[in-house]
């Protein structure tokens, strides 16, 4: 073991007392795959589980038997516990927002109606990180569940997650929707705008920008119901009982964006509970005994390939090569890992190979609870 | 076409593939055979000034480790300066403040408007002709398409501006397939070799871009041929104190091979679905942390790749 060991007896811990478990980091890093494990995991051993995810792949949703669906629906495991899953389809999940907030049907049609609408819910309010919240804060009042894992979209900037709601709010209560509303003719007068609306006007065309003053004047309208349910959606994502579990990949962009994450989290007076390595490779591939082995294997190449009838000298030399290419592999993963953040608990788990997605589910969720796992080599 | 020899490559891929280390190899690999390259990050913080070896990166080109290499990263609130200057020759009113928040705002509202400033600014490199090369590391693929039928969409929604009326020349640069095309990130696993092949169909069908190649990043080295593998994993189980000393790493011979088989089937399907296009296949490199050396690794591989 490394002097920074893992420790995967707090992530026990933390999946069997928190109330709502937040999986964050980079895309490609198994984010998804961690939050399906964790919500197995805990359901097995007698929780009631809730996973919410947002884009999970195709393959893994279909395992686990998960439709795009808005509701929670029942998924089949062994265990003590019930699973729930739901897997949202965020565009969609605006629209009924829109439709929601809407004083009539009217105003709603004429939102999703026009053609910017779709492009200012997708990047400007972060859309996708505001709804996985507002679920999130609409399932804590579910009293079936005492467990809500959220699989949280693709981010290594916090602030996506975190200022979502708050974004929401300063939108709708901010200069800015007031002066986009302001009839042109005013705005022009306006000595302190005017530069500013000509070249707006000069850059885009009258047309887009009537269009948008019109858009705009028209979700204003919807303004007091949002503020008000984003304030709420914000104080879930900051209480107590929400953990953030940072998930990340030995490659190195995946472990920048987990320490860029944790940090930011740190800025708002937040931490997070648990960094999961996940795809390591076999902790003994990284000691420095396994160079030496490779050695007694080049040295001894021409007695030992007489044990095995196919075997050449020459061909446990080339082994002594793969071992000392793998070994370099995992010493440099190690070496990427060792050097983030050692704040926050480290929780490891295995690169999987050959096994079909609910074996692997379940082969994290005991590395999840049993550290003694580490260090075997993990294939089906 | 020599991948080289393009004006302007568009590089993505998914999440976690290494789109940013391919990117700035492409541009490494490039200015070593003698051209001016410039290299972009679209994303603030990618991490392309620690791949090049940079001391810096703003939106102004800075010099990197690299001889004839620049870059850059994208701040569309520049670019529109920029455009408004270089169309009108004046430059525009000093943003400030909620000013400048508005006119964040309104170009992340209008479809296609952030993307054109991106792209827009880079066709306007190759127009400028500063560079021989110009390399945009660029967003995931959920993102690419946006960026590469920008002007098309910007052209439609705001047609009456000065950004659209820009829209012909840059679409007149992204649509000469001796120009500029995409070049697609892909690692030999099953999810990113799916997207590779999804996006692929995506930019024919959504933009008029042309698509130059695969790139298989991260690819284990070769394992041992079967009947050999399975006689070392005899080994590790053979009872001879002979062998004491040696299991470990008979046993990672064997791992190793488990692990390159692993990612061999979604391999040979990115090759097999690619068709005609080719797929440039880079090594999973180790640096022990020095990003620009690994980037310098890749670049000389890719150079292997490319007959250079």
């Amino acid at each position: 073991m490394s002097e920074n060991s893992a420790n995967n007896t707090d992530i026990a811990e933390l999946i069997m007392s928190a109330e709502v478990i937040l999986t964050c980091g980079a895309g490609g890093v198994g984010k998804t795959t961690v939050a399906a494990a964790i919500a197995r995991a805990a359901a097995a051993r007698g929780r009631n589980v809730a996973l919410v995810t947002v884009d999970p792949a195709r393959r893994l949703a279909d395992a686990m038997g998960i439709e795009l669906s808005d509701d929670l629906a029942e998924v089949e495991v062994a265990g003590d516990g019930r699973l729930w899953a739901s897997m949202i389809d965020t565009s969609a999940a605006w629209d009924r927002l829109i439709v929601a907030r809407s004083p009539n049907p009217e105003t709603a049609e004429r939102l999703l109606s026009n053609p910017i609408y779709q492009n200012i819910t997708a990047r400007f309010i972060q859309s996708h990180e505001y709804i996985a919240i507002e679920r999130l804060h609409e399932l804590g009042e579910n009293s079936d569940v005492d467990l809500l894992v959220v699989d949280t979209p693709p981010s290594g900037h916090a602030a996506d997650l975190l200022d979502a709601p708050a974004r929401m709010v300063d939108f709708f209560d901010g200069n800015l929707l007031k002066w986009l509303t302001v009839p042109s003719r005013s705005r022009l007068a306006s000595a302190a705008t005017k530069p500013f609306f000509a070249a707006v006007h000069l850059l885009l065309g009258n047309d887009f920008v009537s269009d948008l003053s019109e858009f705009f004047g028209v979700l204003r309208t919807l303004g007091p119901g949002f503020t008000q349910r984003a304030q709420e959606v914000e104080a879930t994502l900051q209480a107590d009982s929400t953990k953030f579990v940072v998930v990340t990949s030995p490659a190195p962009r995946p472990c920048r964006e987990a320490e860029a994450f944790s940090r930011q989290l740190e800025q708002r007076g937040m931490v997070a509970s648990a960094l999961v390595a996940n795809r390591m490779l076999p902790r003994w591939l990284h000691d420095d005994m396994l160079l030496v082995e490779a050695e007694n294997l080049r040295d001894g190449a021409n007695r030992l390939a007489d044990l095995s009838e196919p075997l050449e000298p020459r061909h446990l030399v080339e082994a002594a090569a793969r071992a000392d290419g793998l070994h370099e592999v995992a010493v440099s993963e190690r070496t990427r890992l060792d050097r983030l953040d050692q704040n926050s608990s480290r929780t490891e788990l295995p690169l999987v190979i050959g096994m079909g997605e609910i074996e692997m589910l379940d082969t994290l969720g005991d590395h999840l609870f049993d550290p003694t796992l580490l260090g075997e080599p993990t294939s089906g | 076409m020599n991948l080289l020899d393009y004006r302007l490559l568009a590089v993505t891929g998914k999440g976690g593939v290494g789109t940013t280390s391919v990117a700035a190899a492409v541009a490494v690999c490039a200015a070593k055979t003698g051209r001016k390259v410039l290299l972009c990050e679209v994303e603030p913080g990618g991490g392309a000034a620690a791949a090049t070896g940079a001391k810096r990166i703003r939106y102004e080109p800075s010099a990197t480790a690299t001889v004839r290499l620049k870059v850059m990263s994208m701040d569309t609130e520049r670019s529109v300066r920029d455009f408004v200057k270089i169309m009108t020759r004046v430059p525009m009113p000093v943003a400030a403040g909620p000013l400048a928040r508005i006119l964040d705002f309104v170009a992340t509202a209008a479809p296609g408007v952030r993307e054109i400033l991106t792209v827009g600014k880079l066709a306007h490199e190759v127009r400028l002709a500063t560079y021989d090369l110009v390399v945009m590391d660029g967003p995931p693929t959920g993102h690419i398409v946006g960026h590469l039928a920008a002007t098309e969409g910007v052209a439609e929604i705001a047609g009456g501006g000065l950004l659209g009326r820009q829209a012909a020349w840059m679409r007149d640069i992204l649509h000469d397939p001796t120009k500029t095309a995409a070049l697609i990130c892909a690692t030999p696993e099953e999810l990113p070799v799916s997207e590779a092949l999804d996006l692929r169909q995506r930019i024919d069908t959504e933009t008029g871009v042309a698509v130059a190649g695969f790139v298989l990043n991260s690819v284990r080295p070769p394992s041992l041929r079967p009947n050999i593998e399975a006689a070392v994993a005899d080994l590790v189980l053979h009872e001879s104190k002979r062998l004491d000393g040696t299991r470990s790493a008979l046993r990672s011979a064997v791992l190793a091979g488990q692990l390159r088989r692993a990612g061999a089937d979604a391999a040979s399907r990115l090759r097999t679905d690619a068709q005609t296009l080719p797929v440039w296949a880079l090594p999973l490199v180790t640096s022990g942390g020095d990003d620009a050396a690994l980037v310098n690794e890749l670049a000389d591989a890719l150079g292997a790749e490319l007959d250079l």
